[in-house]
C-alpha cells in the first residue's frame, strides 16, 4: 500500500501538468487569434508570419509535452489501485461533469454570437464557424476544470 | 432541497482518531481535497463515499452526517 505522501505528490503533479496544459492551450488560442486578426488586414510580412508560425508550433509542442506527461501518469496509475482512485476521485468526476456543462454552454454562446455577427458580415466558410466554436468549447472545459481543481 | 444542509462531524471523528485529512483520504481512497471540501460542507459526497467514511471511523453513517434545516427551527 502506498503512503499518503506518494498519493499526494502524484495528485499535485497531475494538477501541475494539467495547469501547464491549460496555459499552453491558452497561449495557442491567443496566438491563433492574433494570427487571424493580422491576416485579416492583408498579406503578412514574412518575418511576422514566420514569428507567429514558430510561436504557434511552440505552443503545440508544449501542449503535446503536457499531454504525454498526463498520459504517462494515467498509465502509471493503471498499475496501482491507490493511484487509480486518485484519478477516479469523486470530486474530480463532479468537476469534470461541471466542466462539460460549461463547455456546452460556451459553445452555444459562441455559436449564438457568430449567428448575430453573420447578420452583418457574411460568413462563407464553415471553418470560420467550427474553429471558434471548438476552441471556445475546449477552452471552457479545460479552464473551468483547472479552476475547480486548483488548490 | 432548499434550506436543508448536510452537516458532518468528520472533523470531530478525525480528532478522536488523531488522523489528518490525508490519512482519512488514504483510508477511503480519495484525495485530501475531497475530504477537505466534504468537511467544510462545500461538496456533498455520494452514498458510497459517505458509507466508506463511516466505515473508516467504525461508526454509523448518521453519526457522521446529519441533515440540518438551515435557518429553520431544528
Amino acid at each position: 500500500m502506498l503512503d499518503s505522501n506518494t498519493i499526494q505528490t502524484f495528485d499535485r503533479n497531475r494538477r501541475r501538468f494539467y495547469r501547464g496544459y491549460v496555459f499552453s492551450f491558452g497561449l495557442f488560442c491567443i496566438v491563433c487569434i492574433v494570427r487571424a486578426i493580422c491576416k485579416s488586414f492583408g498579406p503578412l510580412p514574412s518575418w511576422l508570419d514566420s514569428t507567429l508560425f514558430v510561436s504557434l508550433m511552440a505552443t503545440v509542442i508544449l501542449q503535446l509535452y503536457f499531454l504525454i506527461m498526463l498520459s504517462q501518469m494515467k498509465k502509471k496509475a493503471m498499475h496501482d489501485p491507490a493511484l487509480k482512485e486518485v484519478l477516479a476521485d469523486e470530486l474530480t468526476q463532479y468537476h469534470q461533469m461541471k466542466a462539460w456543462k460549461y463547455a456546452f454552454l460556451s459553445t452555444i454562446g459562441c455559436l449564438f454570437l457568430i449567428t448575430i455577427v453573420s447578420i452583418f458580415v457574411p460568413i462563407h466558410e464553415t471553418i470560420t464557424i467550427v474553429t471558434p466554436a471548438f476552441l471556445t468549447g475546449a477552452g471552457a472545459y479545460h479552464f473551468s476544470f483547472w479552476w475547480m481543481e486548483k488548490e | 432541497m432548499a434550506g436543508i444542509e448536510l452537516k458532518n462531524t468528520i472533523h470531530v471523528h478525525r480528532a478522536m482518531k488523531e488522523w489528518t485529512q490525508e490519512e482519512l483520504a488514504r483510508r477511503v481512497g480519495v484525495t485530501r481535497k475531497t475530504i477537505n471540501t466534504i468537511e467544510n460542507n462545500v461538496f456533498v459526497p455520494s452514498t458510497i463515499l459517505a458509507l466508506k467514511i463511516a466505515k473508516a471511523f467504525d461508526a454509523r453513517v448518521e453519526d457522521i452526517f446529519q441533515l440540518s434545516n438551515h435557518g429553520k427551527n431544528k
